[in-house]
């Protein structure tokens, strides 16, 4: 009699064996679609390989390449970077020192210029007032 | 199996294989593509100067990871776009029944236990699914598929176990199977 862990083996290996069965046959009963397209894959494995193949020199020279290209790169890079940061710095500067300028372009007038350029006649017509008011003053004065 | 010669006999030998894995894997016609065709090249670009009976082990390693990220991308990506609803070219279990050159003698019944078997398949978690199809279709040993998968020889076989005992059960209970 067999045993019931055995009995259990025994379907698990059948259930196994029935499940690669049918893999098997969904392998082999592929559509020609698929298998086209499968087959296009491998295709363009196999040409990164021929061309690997044809050119081993690439694959030596990887590495110098791959340094002097960094170096190109890192250079290429920076002199872009300068290329935007130049035109970038001196518009900063330019406004910064307008503003400046802007803030300091108006000094204040001394008081004795404004006095020695204060009009004669300026003066001689407060001269007028004063003498005016000084008559209207008295005016009143004799009045009371 | 003897060892292939070239990388080219190697390819043709594996490729409608790993195609299904990759495609029960993703449910997807067109990213099983993408990810066998990387997978190859990945191969033949790196390792074919390894003794041709590596290449078996490596290039399932390779097939792995690209499986393995490609679930995370969709993890990813369904996460970042949840309302969105991927419009992939979804394998359909009636799919895994389509044959362009049908012959006479296939019955319906073969056919349709053909198109379970795969939907069972399918409708297993990814590494039980992959490490049924390793040991079982590919005849990989415990230690190799521990390495292609990295994970423990204990876990493969606990997968593997599950696996079995899962596609067991499902086929007597939907199908009326009894083995």
């Amino acid at each position: 009699m067999i045993s019931p862990s055995k009995n259990k083996q025994q379907m698990n290996k059948n259930t196994e064996q029935e499940i690669i069965n049918q893999l098997d046959c969904s392998v082999d009963e592929l559509s020609v679609n698929q298998l086209n397209d499968i087959a296009q894959a491998r295709v363009a494995a196999l040409t990164k390989l021929h061309a690997r193949n044809v050119n081993p020199e690439n694959n030596i020279k990887q590495s110098a390449i791959s340094w002097s290209e960094i170096l190109k790169s890192y250079i290429v890079e920076r002199v872009s970077s300068i290329k935007l940061a130049l035109p970038v710095a001196a518009s900063l500067a330019l406004v910064i020192s307008l503003t400046y300028f802007q803030a300091e372009s108006i000094p204040e007038l001394p008081v004795a210029m404004m006095a020695a350029e204060i009009p004669l006649e300026d003066f001689a017509m407060l001269e007028d007032l004063a003498f005016v008011t000084w008559l209207a003053e008295n005016e009143t004065s004799i009045a009371l | 199996m003897s060892s292939p010669l070239t990388m080219e006999d190697f390819l043709i030998d594996i490729e409608k294989r790993a195609y299904r894995m990759v495609a029960l894997a993703t449910s997807s016609h067109a990213d099983a593509l993408d990810l066998l065709q990387d997978s190859m090249i990945k191969l033949v670009t790196n390792y074919q100067n390894k003794p041709s009976n590596e290449w078996k082990p490596l290039f399932y390693k390779i097939l792995q990871n690209r499986i393995r990220d490609w679930h995370r991308q969709q993890k990813v990506k369904n996460l970042l776009f949840f309302w969105k609803n991927d419009e992939i070219d979804e394998l359909q279990p009636d799919d895994y029944a389509k044959n362009e050159q049908r012959l006479p003698e296939n019955d319906l019944a073969k056919e349709q236990q053909q198109a379970a078997a795969l939907h069972l398949l399918a409708q297993l978690s990814v590494k039980q699914q992959q490490c049924f199809l390793l040991r079982s279709w590919e005849g990989l040993s415990v230690a190799q598929t521990a390495e292609i998968m990295a994970c423990s020889q204990g876990s493969v076989k606990t997968h593997y176990f599950r696996a079995v005992t899962k596609l067991r059960t499902q086929l007597e209970e939907d199908h009326d199977i009894t083995f």
